[in-house]
């Protein structure tokens, strides 16, 4: 069984479990901003089953699937033990496939060359090449020495944001866990690909990256990004799984494996954090935000504060099919914040920190990453290079900050201008165009 | 050690030291030889690791694969007779002094 055949009986098995009761439709908040929440949930759900079985489909259902934000409430609201979230997944890479036709395997090879192009520039654009090569290490030709306590799977983008990850290496240091790092567009999850509609493509990627990771021997394979986690989990161990008749494998959030050695982190929490702090909490993955939330209580100072705001999107850059709704969500909480009186909103993943961290020049706060909180209870920091230039809001003011690194990378200027034009100072739909409704401005 | 030969976008040429098993794009990426951005790292998803091979080495590889005609398809420069992705030839001792010309773009 190859990886496209074991990924389509997937979906016919998902297709057959699914009782289209709509639930996971009522219990969705894209549907609202899409203009599809009248819709009748029974003749949605009908249009993503026959998407999954390569028809069709229906309006509504296409249109669900693309504004798909990964939120996961849709996954407690089922009472079938269908995953409702890897169903629309599902459903909109068949629409994909299906709408694009001979297209898929070109569109998948641009979006990727895209996205490594980015990450390539942008991190490049903020370290020396000794810290490029400790963060995005060459695949190895040969096994550690000796098995590391942990792998650290970093996905792609995160690299844009690479003090996130210095932060990462340093906890683990402190907490005497030894790791093999991996990540960069070297060890994609396979996701560019997936939301282009190309299976073959995808999977090549996602397999490749999940031998390298096990290649490395590591007592516990732990992962950064919530795309990569869940393109592992929906998509690339499941298939695996029945390709190889049954070989086991696991990614665990990062933050999950910080809270499993929190009686570790209290020790070298030595350095009280006077900070009043709310989370830019994202509900796609609901364990991460309890682990992080635990963390932060465990740090002598932090005074953690709870906003009452609707919480959407597996990360920030979900909800760029729908911009006024982001935009509407982002103010609701940035009111609510101030309005609470922290000093600090700390977003939990690099994503919702690229598209957030600039505006700390129009708001009451600071907006830092969760990691720069950590960091400091411990004794370390990283100095946030992206934000210091996503702040100057001018490309040329970034291009002469980042002229010595443009020049010891061999980059090409007028690539890296390209790229910071793009990148810094736009928002890239990580799904596709935008599907939100004309009405739904509020 | 066999040894390949890289002529680059400036006609440039390199010659560098292969691993037997080893691919093409590992030797270019391990010298630091310019023009082969190997994205993916090997992973058959990007097709930035195109190389022209020169003759007589192009009889002596083995076909491509169907995944690597696919990508081949969508190179940034043109595709040529001897068009290859680096990260598909594996090195041997019989492909010493394999010589390669680097496309003037890869993506």
């Amino acid at each position: 069984m190859d990886f496209v055949e074991a990924l389509g009986a997937r979906m016919e098995d998902i297709a057959s479990a699914c009782t289209q009761c709509g639930k996971c439709f009522q219990a969705c908040p894209m549907t609202v901003p899409t203009g599809i929440a009248e819709a009748d949930p029974k003749h949605v759900l009908a249009g993503i089953v026959d998407l999954l079985r390569g028809g069709n489909g229906n309006a509504e259902a296409a249109t669900w699937a693309a504004a798909c934000s990964s939120s996961g409430y849709c996954i407690e609201a089922c009472d079938y033990a269908v995953n409702p979230r890897t169903m629309v997944r599902l459903a909109h890479f068949a629409s994909v496939k299906r709408h694009d036709g001979d297209e898929v395997k070109s569109n998948a090879m641009k979006s990727f060359r895209g996205m490594a192009k980015a990450v390539r520039v942008v991190s490049r654009l903020q370290l020396d090449s000794a810290e490029i090569d400790r963060l995005q290490p060459p695949p190895r030709k040969v096994a550690p020495a000796t098995s590391p306590d942990v792998s650290f799977y970093t996905g792609c983008n995160a690299h844009k944001t690479p003090h996130i990850l210095i932060l990462c290496l340093e906890v683990l240091r402190a907490i005497d866990v030894s790791y093999e790092v991996i990540g960069g567009p070297t060890a994609c999850c396979g996701v560019f690909q997936f939301h282009s509609g190309d299976a073959e493509t995808s999977g090549r990627a996602g397999l490749s990256t999940l031998e390298q990771i096990k290649a490395l021997g590591a007592r516990e394979d732990i992962a950064w990004c919530p795309s990569c986690q869940i393109q592992f989990q929906d998509v690339i161990i499941p298939n695996h799984k029945m390709m190889s008749q049954g070989d086991e494998f696991s990614l665990t959030p990062f933050f999950l494996f910080l809270e499993r050695h929190l009686d570790r982190l209290a020790r070298v929490f030595v350095h009280p954090v006077r900070k009043r702090v709310a989370l830019n909490e994202r509900p796609g993955e609901p364990e991460v935000a309890r682990a992080v939330k635990r963390i932060l209580a465990a740090i002598p100072g932090v005074e953690f504060v709870d906003l009452d705001v609707q919480r959407v999107g597996l990360m920030s850059n979900y909800l760029t099919v729908t911009p006024r709704f982001k935009d509407d969500l982002r103010e609701a909480e940035f009111r609510a914040a101030a309005n609470a009186g922290v000093t600090t909103l700390a977003t939990v993943y690099h994503a919702c920190h690229r598209e957030l961290c600039h505006f700390e020049k129009t708001v009451t706060f600071e907006i830092i990453n969760v990691m720069e909180i950590i960091g400091e209870s411990i004794g370390v920091s990283a100095d946030d290079i992206y934000k210091r230039l996503k702040m100057m809001d001018d490309v040329e003011s970034m291009m002469t900050e980042c002229g010595d690194l443009l020049r010891t990378h061999h980059l090409d200027p007028n690539d890296a201008r390209d790229v910071l034009l793009a990148d810094q100072l736009a928002a890239r739909p990580l799904q596709g165009s935008i599907v939100e409704a004309d009405n739904s401005a509020q | 050690m066999p040894k390949i030969r890289f002529i680059g976008i400036d006609g440039e040429m390199a010659e560098v030291d292969a691993v037997e098993g080893a691919s093409v794009m590992m030797a270019a990426r391990d010298a630091g030889i310019r023009g082969i951005e190997a994205e993916c790292g090997g992973a058959l998803s990007c097709g930035t690791c195109h190389v022209y091979v020169a003759q007589p080495y192009q009889a002596m590889l083995p076909q491509a694969s169907a995944e690597e005609q696919d990508m081949l398809e969508f190179v940034a420069a043109q595709r040529e007779a001897g068009s290859r992705l680096s990260c598909q030839i594996s090195m041997t001792a019989n492909l010493d002094g394999l010589t390669v010309r680097i496309p003037d773009s890869q993506s």
